[in-house]
Parts: C-alpha cells; structure tokens; sequence
C-alpha cells in the first residue's frame, strides 16, 4: 500500500504551553500527525510506504525530520516563494502538482483541520480535482482487500463507509493518540535520511496559475477579563464551602 | 448582487435566511433560498414557501439528491449557479454543509471560508472574520465576491422590513453519487440544544480516570440543575458522552462553566469563552484552562469530588425539607 500524507506545520508563536516551544519555530498540526501515525501503522501492517508532503518554507524542514523518525519512508518540501501566502485552491493545485509528480497512491491523508488558520479544505479539493473518491471526518480505518473502510463521525451519527482506492482520507484528531507519538528534540536532530526539495519550477507551476484571492489583515488575541482568583483552602471541607458560594453567586 | 443560502437541515435554513436578510438589506441584495427536493419533506417545503422571506426558492429536483452526498449535492448547486450566478453562497456550520461547500468550491474554482463568526460587505469587497488558532484570537480577512463561506452562528434578532417577492421555481438538475458507500449508520444523541441553552455546566476532562467518578459530578448537577459534558478526548476516545465542549463540538455560553479536570487545550478553550464565569478545578496548575477561569480550585479531584458532592447533597435535601 503506497500512501501520501500531506503535513502542514504550525508557528509555535500562536500556542501557549507548547512543549520544547524554545526549540522549534514550527510543530507538526496535530490531525497530520494523527494521519501519519495511523499511515504508518497501515504500512507496517498491510507493507508498502509512506511518503511525506510539505509546503511549506525552509524554516519548517524539522517538522519533516520529525516524519522521518516517526517511521515516514520519505519526505518532500514542497517550496517557492511563489507559494508563500497562497489560497487553499491554488496550495491545493501546487498539492495535486506533486501527487502527480510521484508514483500512483492507494491513500493520500490530510488531517482535518489545521490548528492555526482552522480551515479544513484540502483533503476534500485535492479529491475533488483529481476525480477521487473522499472520505472525511475519519476516527477509524482499516483496508480489506483493495478498499478502504473507514468509520466516519459527524454530529449526530457514527458511519462505516468504504471506498476502492486510490482514495483521499481525511482524519480526525480521534483516530490515534497522537500525542503519546512525540520525537525528543536529539531524536529529530540526528535524522539523517535525504529531504527531498521540490519547487515551482520542478513541479511545472508558473505564478499566474496561483492566487492570493484572501488577504488576512489582521490577527488579535481575544481579550478576556478574567478574575483568575485562587481558592485558597485548609482542608477540602473549606474547598467545598468555597467551591458551593461560587455555584450559589454564579449560577443564579 | 445575489445572495444564495444552502442548509442541510429546515431550522438552520430558516435561521440562514434571517441572517443573510441582514446583509441583503444593507447592500440592496437578492436572496435566493435552495432547497433540495426529496432531501426536504414535501410539508417542509410548503412551510418553508408560505414562510420565508426570500426573494426566490429554487428547488433543486434529482432522484439522486434524497439521501446526503456530498458529490450529488455540489454538483446539483453547479447547475443553479450557471443560471443565476450568485455573488456569495451562505451556508450552515454543520459538516455536511461544510464538505459541500468545499466541494462547490472546488467545482467552481470560487474560495470558500469555513466557520465564519462575522461578515460585513464594503464596496464589493467582503470582510469576514473567523477563530484562528484554536479560537483563542480571532483574525479578520479581507476577500473578494464571489465567494462561497459557512456562517457559524446565523443567531439574529434582526427583523427585516422588506417583503421579498418569495417567488417559487423548480429546477430540474444533473448531479451524480460519490463512490463512497455508507454499509452501516449508528445514530448517536448529542445533547446540542440542552448544552447551548444551559445556565450550568458541569463538564470533565482526562484528569478523571474512571466513569464511575461521574456519579459524583451527576450528583453535584442534580442540585445546580446543571447539564454534564466533556471534552472531545472523553467523547470519542472513552465515549463517555455523545458529545462534547469546544469549537469542534459544541461552543456554549452558560452563566457558570465548571470545569473539572480539564487541561483546557485551545480548542476545547475557545468553546467555552462566551460563559460568564469559568470554574476551573484541576490537579495540575500548569493547565490552560487556570489562564481563562475567573475561579481556580487547584486540588486533588478524588479527595473534593466526593466531599463537594455530599456537602451538595446536604444543602439540597435541607432545601428541599424547608421548602
């Protein structure tokens, strides 16, 4: 089984209480994670590799180390400055670009969400122009024979659906403790397996093929006005009397 | 200049027209409402035509459009935008809603914009802003029409002043299934409407080890007359609820949000910022959540839990006898 996985990375500067924040500029979104975790788990599983995606600038290539030492048989940035700053459609026709560029896939996996922008569009436009079938908000999947069976949840209701491949997934944080699957920072450094680097030219792209069409103009930290008061306490019979006049004073 | 509004679901439409009214008014806009035959009972759309205050409900008519899919629905839109060319298509937040506009604007080569908290159209340009990262800031962008965006809350007291001609057009389209096929469906019961309507909530993290604790947090919520919930980690991980707290789930605004063991990662954060008063009780003072509580209780949870739950039934039963 032969899968690509598209990984956005993230600005720390945006995320408090991050782990080795001091050491890294970027981390990887935490739904790529998810689906490169579980493409590597398919792999070891059903054989075949996992190859990693990126487009991103130079500055991101630790998240793509971090792919490698995860167990990402290979890995590609995808970078130009023509890239820099582009809408979803256009970083979807640059994504589609280097699908093209590499040999047939069974499984191409996005993560659902990225954590900074909170859009949620590629899986399901790079599907969509290359004529594949799609399957999103996926918390659980598995192959049988040259499909891909998926369990899907959406508000109100959990689906199992199936697809023959080749086929885009696109996951949910729920599909695997991500989170317990991290790289110490000594780890990541010592990756020595080649990056590969693809640009626009590379990939065929020339700059009026890409737009810009949405313009962030402005970024701000939502205020909060916030007590932040400790409860200081003796014993727990002092917590709960304290804890019981917050209800009484609150909730009325 | 044509505003057209799409919903997977009849209230959320209804909402979706009101909303969108309140721009059409300002900028002199039509509104056209979409409708999907079969998708939508024959007695909703008969409600939805004597009621709405639109200018035009097109009823989107193929066999293929009875069940949700969202390959059959997007290319059904393809055909009304040929004729009508609408200026910015508006949808719900739901996922249904949200994968169909993605698709459309795949098809159509228009940019979408998912989750949008505001819009406001200046000299054809379009102002939208949204929750970025996490939700715990907030970014504004700046656009061009036509565009496509779902709205995340099309709550409005606005009333309209004009009557819209509501005229009514069937519109027979193409559209075609996607290869996906759905074996097996399992309904689930999230508690949206009691969360979103609560004064009180009590809702736990992944500091609670056992689901047998929540008999403590039940007991507590007996008293306050408080709804419980989760995080997302304890809904689809542990499947302790059919639902959960934060901007992937269900965003609330109660007068008093208790939170209880809760680490407070951004996007559970961002979905509890309308409450009044945040209650956080945790073990560890490192978590998120204490930099958004008005109260910190920074305790350990096994040894308050069950002497809150029993001072809470106390005062309860004392309550009750003296009333």
């Amino acid at each position: 089984m032969r899968i690509a996985v598209f990984i956005k990375p993230v600005q720390t500067s945006y995320f408090d209480n991050l782990r080795n924040k001091e050491k890294y500029e970027f981390f990887m979104n935490y739904p790529d994670k998810c689906a490169l975790v579980e493409a590597i788990k398919l792999v070891r599983y059903y054989g075949g590799e996992v190859n990693v995606f990126s487009i991103a600038n130079e500055k991101a290539i630790d998240v793509l180390k971090e792919a490698l030492a995860l167990g990402a048989n290979s890995a590609v940035l995808i970078s130009d400055p023509i890239f820099e700053d582009l809408d979803t459609l256009s970083k979807a026709k640059v994504a589609i670009a280097a699908i093209r560029k590499s040999k047939a896939y069974d499984v191409i996996m996005f993560g659902d969400v990225s954590v900074d922008s909170m859009n949620g569009q590629m899986g399901i436009i790079v599907a969509d122009k290359l004529g594949l079938p799609h399957i999103s908000n996926v918390v659980r999947l598995w192959n049988e024979d040259s499909k891909i069976v998926c369990e899907k949840r959406v508000e109100d209701k959990i689906l199992i659906c199936e697809a023959r491949v080749p086929v885009v997934v696109v996951v949910t944080i729920d599909l695997n403790p991500f989170e317990l699957y991290n790289i110490a920072y000594e780890e990541i450094e010592k990756v020595n397996k080649p990056i590969l680097k693809w640009d626009a030219k590379f990939l065929g792209i020339k700059p009026e093929e890409l737009s810009k069409k949405i313009k962030i103009s402005s970024i701000n930290k939502i205020e909060q006005q916030r007590e932040r008061k400790i409860i200081y306490f003796n014993d727990y019979n002092e917590l709960s009397e304290k804890i019981l006049e917050i209800f009484e004073k609150s909730a009325k | 200049m044509i505003i057209a509004c799409i919903s997977d679901n009849i209230e959320e439409l209804i909402k979706l027209v009101k909303k969108s009214s309140e721009i059409a008014d300002q900028i002199g806009a039509e509104i056209h409402t979409i409708l999907f035959k079969y998708y939508y009972k024959e007695d909703e759309i008969e409600i939805l035509k004597s009621s709405l205050n639109t200018d035009r409900i097109i009823l989107l008519s193929n066999i293929l459009l009875m069940k949700y899919d969202s390959e059959a629905f997007s290319l059904a839109l393809m055909d009304y935008y040929k004729k009508y060319k609408p200026d910015l298509f508006v949808f719900n937040s739901s996922l249904a809603s949200k994968e169909m506009a993605v698709k459309l604007s795949s098809k159509l080569n228009i940019p979408a914009m998912l989750d949008v908290k505001e819009l406001k159209i200046l000299d054809k340009k379009l102002i939208v802003k949204r929750d970025f990262a996490g939700g715990v800031y907030e970014a504004t962008y700046e656009t061009d029409i036509p565009f496509i965006l779902t709205l995340l809350d099309s709550e409005t007291s606005y009333i309209s002043k004009l009557d819209r001609k509501r005229e009514f057009e069937e519109m027979v389209v193409n559209t075609n299934v996607s290869r996906v096929l759905i074996r097996q469906t399992k309904k689930l019961n999230p508690r949206i409407n009691e969360l979103k309507n609560a004064k009180v909530i009590i809702s736990v993290g992944e500091a609670l080890k056992d689901k047998n604790d929540l008999k403590y947090i039940f007991e507590i919520a007996n008293f306050l007359k408080a709804e419980v919930s989760c995080t997302r980690f304890l809904s689809t991980r542990k499947k302790w609820f059919d639902e959960w707290i934060g901007v992937s789930g269900i965003r609330v605004s109660p007068k008093l949000y208790v939170g209880i063991g809760i680490s407070g990662e951004p996007f559970h954060i961002a979905g509890i910022l309308k409450s009044e008063k945040i209650l956080a009780i945790v073990t560890d003072p490192e978590s998120n959540i204490v930099n958004y509580a008005d109260y910190i209780a920074i305790c350990d949870l096994y040894k308050i839990l069950p002497v809150l739950a029993k001072k809470v039934k106390k005062k309860y039963e004392k309550f009750l006898t003296e009333s």
